[in-house]
């Protein structure tokens, strides 16, 4: 076996991620001070990121556009995306209700959770001044449609600059659409090299996976010594459930996949998606494992048209691991304030975990949290306090949300795609 | 010639006579004389504890920020200090000065318009925040978070306050639209807002800080709320013929800088 296959052997980076807990355990500052490595091989990454996604998603729904049985495909996108989405609110909630996470906590948990929210609450949330209004200004408050509003933007070239992935998904599908319609003889350059620049930064990424070990040593590093234990502990309950959840969605959606791709041994499945898996979990940022996830699933001969199109559009609007986590912890509020939930209330939390993890879209990591608002607000129950335990304890929730999106729109795609038929097929 | 010499001459000695000499003590004013003489200075404060500012701690010692204060002045006096503890309430306080039974009231005494009538009033050393210390589930079934400031500004609903204080009227005056229930202790205000039976209860910003950093379960339940621009002003009392002594009390809490936030008062004191 040559070096350049040890490195990306599964068991090697299962070995650094190891490696990196320890680290991050028993060598705290210097793995916070390290973490700069690891965040520089991210930059890495989503250096990438905004040039695969559009040439992703322009190359493939122009070629679409130009198929006979477009309309077809556009039906069964939309389809298994509903499905998708009910289903991880719906599971979100079922987990929330029969795991009781937040009830029962015991005087010694509520009393840390309750010097945590004292501790990191900020004090102008606690002041104002009660006859003059203009002095403090309260946050905008978002509706859906100024959030639908916004997905267009009014300059493609300023959305690129600052990053903002909603508005140039949106103008990709427009632009993509628009390719699909101008003539062949006009078409087909453009076409060409948004394929060939998609393949040029496939291939970049790909070099970049050697480098994976040790950009996964120190992202986990960084991340292990970041987590305080005292919160960790309050929350463990909380924690375990989420994740024995995440873990059963985990392996359904490999079964999916399994079905799918015909493959005889369910552990080659895992081995095929071993680098978009350990990408979203290090850098909990769903984004950063596109590359790869489109690259492993060209491996396993999914549709590469299909695969191009429905999994960057998945893991923009997609959220599923944000939709689970919003639902289950809109039951742990629930549970902690001592409220009856009514049939009316859970559907209110499947329906507002929804808007609230599709709002997510386009963002990651600690800015995603305040939408938990959307579900909370109608319930009656307040957000503010909990909010702080959640953004101390989302260094360990992050990755599992992360690993959520990205596996399950990766499921999504092997739904919707249809298997290549071709010579090679019996080969891995 | 002679004589002319002799008169300039002693009118240049005038000066050096004048200042050797010391203040007589018939110039001391009859208000402040009265303390000298008596050696003594009566300061009221009301019977119940008031931590930080005047309790009884784990030595049995009467101790605080307040009795800092008196120690303070009658060091500078030189005259011993009597704490008269009769009061039952504030307004009682009011009253043992505006009698003469005491000089002083150091009492965590809010500078209101009505005992204003009885009795002067020093310089505040302390400028309290008026505070509401909200139920958080109450909070969120009435308004969102986003919405929460406006929400008080206009606030519907039940608001506790301790009976016969100060603070009764100034929840009329600043919530008109809520509903004011009356309790006989701060205990039971808090009692009932924790249980939701009304959406806050309101008083000075201190006393809020110490049940918010007390109670095991506050920070989950409830939600402390301070006003920049609803003061509760803390000062001296003094009888109103004694203008000396008040001129005095100025003078002292100027010079001596007594002045603390709330926050550095709980600090403070936090341990005795």
């Amino acid at each position: 076996m040559s070096f350049g296959k040890v490195l990306k052997h599964p068991l090697v980076l299962m070995l650094s991620i190891g490696l990196g807990v320890l680290f991050g355990m028993y060598g705290k500052n210097l793995a916070i001070a390290l973490g700069a490595i690891g965040d520089a091989y991210l930059s890495f990454f989503q250096m990438t990121v905004i040039p695969i996604l559009i040439t992703a998603i322009v190359s493939s729904l122009g070629r679409l556009m130009k198929d006979k049985g477009a309309q077809k495909y556009i039906v069964r996108i939309i389809f298994v995306f509903v499905l998708v989405l009910t289903f991880a609110a719906v599971f979100g909630t079922a987990l929330g209700l029969v795991g009781r996470p937040g009830s029962a906590l015991g005087e010694s948990t509520t009393n840390t959770l309750n010097k945590i929210i004292k501790t990191s609450s900020q004090d102008q949330n606690q002041e104002m001044a009660l006859k003059s209004p203009n002095l403090d200004h309260s946050g905008s408050k978002s509706s859906l449609l100024d959030f639908l509003l916004q997905i267009i933007p009014s300059n493609i070239f300023s959305s690129l600059s600052s990053g903002r992935i909603l508005e140039i998904v949106f103008f990709s599908i427009i632009f993509g659409i628009a390719v699909g319609f101008v003539r062949d003889s006009a078409s087909t350059f453009l076409l060409d090299l948004a394929t060939s620049l998609l393949e040029s930064f496939q291939k970049l990424i790909n070099w970049t996976m050697y480098g994976l070990p040790f950009g996964l040593f120190f992202l986990i590093g960084k991340q292990i010594a970041q987590v305080g234990t005292e919160i960790f502990l309050a929350m463990i309950k909380f924690i375990i459930i989420f994740y024995a959840g995440g873990l059963v969605v985990f392996l359904i959606c490999t079964a999916i996949i399994w079905l799918r791709s015909r493959e005889k041994n369910p552990l080659k499945v895992l081995k095929a998606f071993i680098d978009p898996i350990v990408i979203s979990i290090a850098t909990r940022n769903s984004f950063a494992a596109l590359p790869s996830s489109i690259s492993s699933l060209n491996k396993m001969r999914f549709n590469q048209n299909t695969t191009n199109l429905v999994l960057p559009l998945g893991i923009t609007v997609l959220r599923i691991g944000n939709i689970l986590y919003f639902a289950f912890s809109a039951c742990f509020v629930a549970q902690i304030y001592g409220a009856t939930l009514s049939a009316q209330s859970v559907l209110l939390i499947i329906v507002g975990s929804l808007f609230a993890g599709t709002a997510t879209a386009g963002s990651s990591g600690l800015l995603t949290l305040p939408m938990l608002g959307i579900i909370l607000d109608p319930l009656g129950l307040p957000v503010e306090s909990i909010l702080v335990v959640f953004m101390a304890i989302d260094s360990l929730i992050d990755p599992m949300r992360t690993l959520l999106i990205v596996y399950g729109n990766i499921t999504t795609t092997s739904l919707i795609s249809d298997r290549e038929v071709d010579s090679g097929e019996g080969e891995s | 010639m002679k004589r002319t010499v002799f008169l300039l001459l002693s009118l240049c000695i005038v000066p050096f006579i004048a200042f050797s000499q010391e203040i007589a003590d018939k110039d001391i004013p009859p208000d402040m004389n009265a303390i000298l003489k008596r050696k003594q200075l009566v300061v009221a404060m009301t019977t119940t504890d008031q931590p930080p500012f005047y309790f009884i701690n784990k030595a049995g010692e009467l101790v605080g920020f307040d009795v800092d204060i008196a120690k303070a002045m009658g060091k500078e006096l030189n005259v011993g200090l009597v704490f008269n503890r009769e009061a039952k309430s504030f307004n009682e306080v009011v009253s043992l000065v505006a009698s003469g039974k005491a000089d002083l009231a150091i009492s965590k005494l809010s500078r209101t318009l009505d005992r204003a009538r009885y009795v002067r009033f020093s310089t505040p050393y302390i400028i309290l925040h008026q505070g509401l210390l909200i139920n958080r589930v109450q909070l969120a079934q009435r308004t969102s978070e986003e919405e929460s400031k406006t929400y008080i500004r206009g606030l519907v609903g039940k608001i506790g306050v301790i009976q016969k204080s100060s603070y009764v009227n100034y929840a009329k005056e600043n919530f008109p639209k809520a509903q004011v229930v009356e309790f006989p202790t701060w205990n039971e205000t808090i009692e009932a807002v924790t249980s939701g039976k009304i959406l806050a209860a309101y008083r000075d910003e201190l006393e809020i800080r110490k049940v918010f950093d007390s109670l095991p379960n506050s920070a989950i339940a409830l939600k402390p709320m301070y006003f920049t621009d609803l003061t509760d002003p803390i000062a001296i009392a003094v009888g109103y013929k004694n203008t000396q002594l008040l001129s005095w009390v100025n003078t002292f809490l100027e010079m001596k800088s007594y002045h603390a936030t709330s926050k550095e008062l709980i600090a403070q004191y936090k341990d005795q």
